[in-house]
């Protein structure tokens, strides 16, 4: 083999075989390089992992400098090949601070290659988290007694610490609060749960703390767009709705620490989304005109997944009343054990809806029960709903009332086969009609048997007094929404 | 000033009942000025409603037998000044401005009769309730009564009677469950 070096060039320029070439085959091409992320954190993410690849020489030596250029932690010893090296803060502590990670790649004893890139250590975390965005309120009916009510207002944070760290471990974020009928008296022991429409793309707030050492640190959540905000505090926002409908969302959050190298730290923020048709559909936004926890939380967990509107989740409500809450209609004497109307009408109706959650009153109710639950419910989770009143001393077909599974036309046995009044619940004064009082007879003949379960879903208004009455001039009257406490 | 109270043995305008203390019942639950309050007993619940005037119970009593099927009640066992039972499980009764509305399984006439004998006289209709500002901020109230309602505003958890916020109504309870009501201005 021959090699001629051609002078006057800018470059080598080699001669093989009467063919010009820049390239040495057989010089070595001593090269060493790190990659990887370049933060660490002592408490979130105490060992930084960084790839190194070397080339032509036989050992590699990488340390860490500080500032001064001292050498703070040897990783790897220069007595071998390494493809990766850790610095663990936790057997080589090092103060928070920009370094200097240094490889040096070795040939025959000698150093033929130098690679270095800044990294740091850093104390960082979240102080503090709230949804903001078309949030709905949220309200607790027990702080202190019942009937007092408490709201997140849509705007209160939804966890908060007084600290990132206690000097030795980082705080962790607090767990869910799972008391459906009483906030947490310290509102920085727990993750409280938020409300959304079902497809809003909700927005996180954090107040971030700590020392990022210079570093370029940003804070993200996996599958969320985030941007810094004026104030110094940093919004997520999700890339799309968390779900196709209305339900529960309890999937917790990726949070994660970045820098253009690569991801730091991974922490994991419990969340509980209660994701509604809508703002509540009260007339008044007042206090106690919210979605209550106690309530949504369970209807949702009941209807989850339905098809998001207004008509198939009142329509899902009837059923979770009818079916699931273990009600029974009295069939003594049809008296209302939750509501009261105002005094001399059917106005004004006031749903005790706190004794009702505790079954304070047991389980055996009337319509104006039904109607108050129904329509509560409805309300609180975004679909509009009024109750409406039937007028009045009607006999009635074959219903099968809640809490019952055979048909009848006398609920009352000897005592009556007729309703004086009746409750049900309509979103558009009376054109349709919801009732978990009963199941009407489905049939073309509601009047006899045999019966075929219609729940009332709604059903026309005019079919539905057709279904219910055998005899009399039923009309419906003080459509309104109620009260509740 | 020494204020006495008594049992009430006649029709006219009484104090009420007491909310707490009276044989078999629960803890009280108040409902609305207009509606009065509830407690539970054995087998059921009753309901209990004080009002300024005869004329307010009488009314209330016509709409707690709305709707019901009930027979007045017989001069032997009548309780107050009317009264109306299904024989069992209902039974209805106003004693000048009190009435009470009983649903138990069976025996109402006797949880009645109870309540009845607990109706007491006493001081005179309770005075609207303040809101005072608080040093720190806020405002509470400066008659707690036996309990606090409201709605509105932004209730300090678990300080019942202090809002960060005004709160658009109030109500106060006292000791015969009657009620006084605040309405922000």
């Amino acid at each position: 083999m021959l090699w001629l070096l051609a002078a006057c060039t800018t470059e080598p320029v080699f001669v093989k075989d009467g063919v010009r070439t820049t390239e040495v085959e057989d010089e070595p091409e001593w090269a060493v390089s790190l990659a990887g992320p370049d933060a660490a954190d002592a408490l979130l993410a105490p060992v930084l992992a960084t790839s190194v690849e070397s080339a032509e020489g036989d050992a590699v030596r990488v340390e860490v400098l500080d500032a001064s250029g001292a050498v703070v932690a040897t990783l790897a010893d220069g007595t071998g090949l390494v493809d990766e090296v850790s610095w663990d803060l936790g057997l080589t502590p090092a103060p928070v601070g920009a370094y200097t990670q240094r490889a040096v790649l070795l040939a025959d004893g000698q150093e033929v290659a130098v690679a270095e890139r800044p990294v740091w250590v850093v104390r960082v975390g979240v102080t503090e988290g709230t949804f903001t965005g078309d949030r709905i309120p949220l309200l607790w009916h027990d702080a202190g007694g019942e009937g007092q009510y408490w709201s997140d207002r849509g705007d209160g944070a939804s966890f908060s610490l007084s600290a990132i760290d206690d000097g030795a471990t980082a705080t962790p974020f607090p767990p869910l609060w799972d008391d459906r009928d009483s906030p947490p008296e310290d509102l920085t022991s727990a993750t409280l749960p938020v409300a959304y429409p079902w497809n809003s793309r909700p927005t996180l707030v954090f107040t971030a703390a700590g020392d990022t050492a210079g570093a370029p640190l940003t804070l993200g959540i996996e599958g969320w767009t985030c941007v810094d905000q004026d104030d110094g505090k940093r919004a997520c926002t999700a890339d799309a709705p968390l779900a196709e409908s209305v339900g529960i969302h309890e999937t917790p959050l990726a949070l994660t620490w970045s820098t253009p190298s690569g991801e730091m730290a991974r922490q994991s923020l419990p969340v509980r989304l209660y994701l509604m048709l809508g703002p509540p559909g009260f007339d008044r936004p007042e206090v106690p005109y919210q979605p209550w926890v106690a309530v949504v939380d369970d209807v949702l967990g009941a209807i989850q997944g339905v098809e998001p509107t207004e008509a198939a989740v009142t329509a899902a409500i009837v059923e979770h009343v009818y079916r699931d809450l273990s009600l029974a209609y009295d069939t003594r004497s049809g008296a209302s054990a939750y509501v009261q109307y105002d005094w001399n009408s059917y106005n004004d109706a006031t749903l005790d809806l706190s004794s009702f959650l505790s079954r304070r009153r047991g389980s055996i109710v009337n319509c104006t029960d039904c109607a108050g639950l129904v329509q509560a419910f409805s309300n609180m989770v975004g679909a509009p709903l009024d109750y409406s009143i039937i007028l009045s001393n009607f006999d009635l077909n074959y219903i099968q009332a809640i809490g019952y599974d055979e048909y009848t036309h006398c609920p009352f046995g000897n005592r009556g086969c007729g309703f004086s009044y009746h409750a049900v619940t309509t979103p558009d004064d009376n054109l349709t009609i919801f009732d978990a009082t009963l199941a009407l007879d489905g049939d073309s003949d509601p009047g006899s048997s045999p019966h075929t379960e219609l729940l009332v879903q709604s059903v026309d208004g005019d079919e539905y007094l057709d279904r219910l009455v055998m005899s009399g001039n039923p009309r419906y009257d003080y459509t309104q929404q109620g009260n509740i406490r | 000033m020494i204020l006495a109270f008594g049992l009430a043995f006649a029709a006219g305008t009484h104090a009420g009942i007491p909310v707490r203390g009276v044989p078999g019942l629960g803890e009280p639950t108040f409902l609305t000025p207009r509606t009065g309050w509830t407690s539970s007993v054995e087998g059921g619940f009753v309901r209990v409603y004080v009002g300024p005037t005869e004329a307010d119970a009488a009314e209330w009593m016509l709409r707690a037998r709305e709707g019901l099927t009930l027979q007045p009640s017989p001069a032997t066992v009548l309780l107050g000044d009317e009264a109306f039972g299904d024989g069992d499980a209902l039974y209805v009764f106003r004693d000048g401005n009190v009435a009470v509305f009983v649903r138990v399984e069976r025996g109402a006439l006797a949880t009645a009769r109870t309540l009845h004998a607990a109706i007491e006289d006493g001081p005179a209709w309770p005075a609207a309730p303040r809101l005072l500002p608080r040093g720190e901020g806020g405002w509470e109230l400066g008659e707690r009564g036996v309990s606090v309602s409201f709605t509105g505003g932004q209730l300090v958890p678990f300080r019942p009677g202090t809002w960060s916020e005004l709160p658009a109504t109030v109500v106060v309870w006292d000791a015969w469950g009657r009620p006084a009501e605040w309405e922000r201005p």
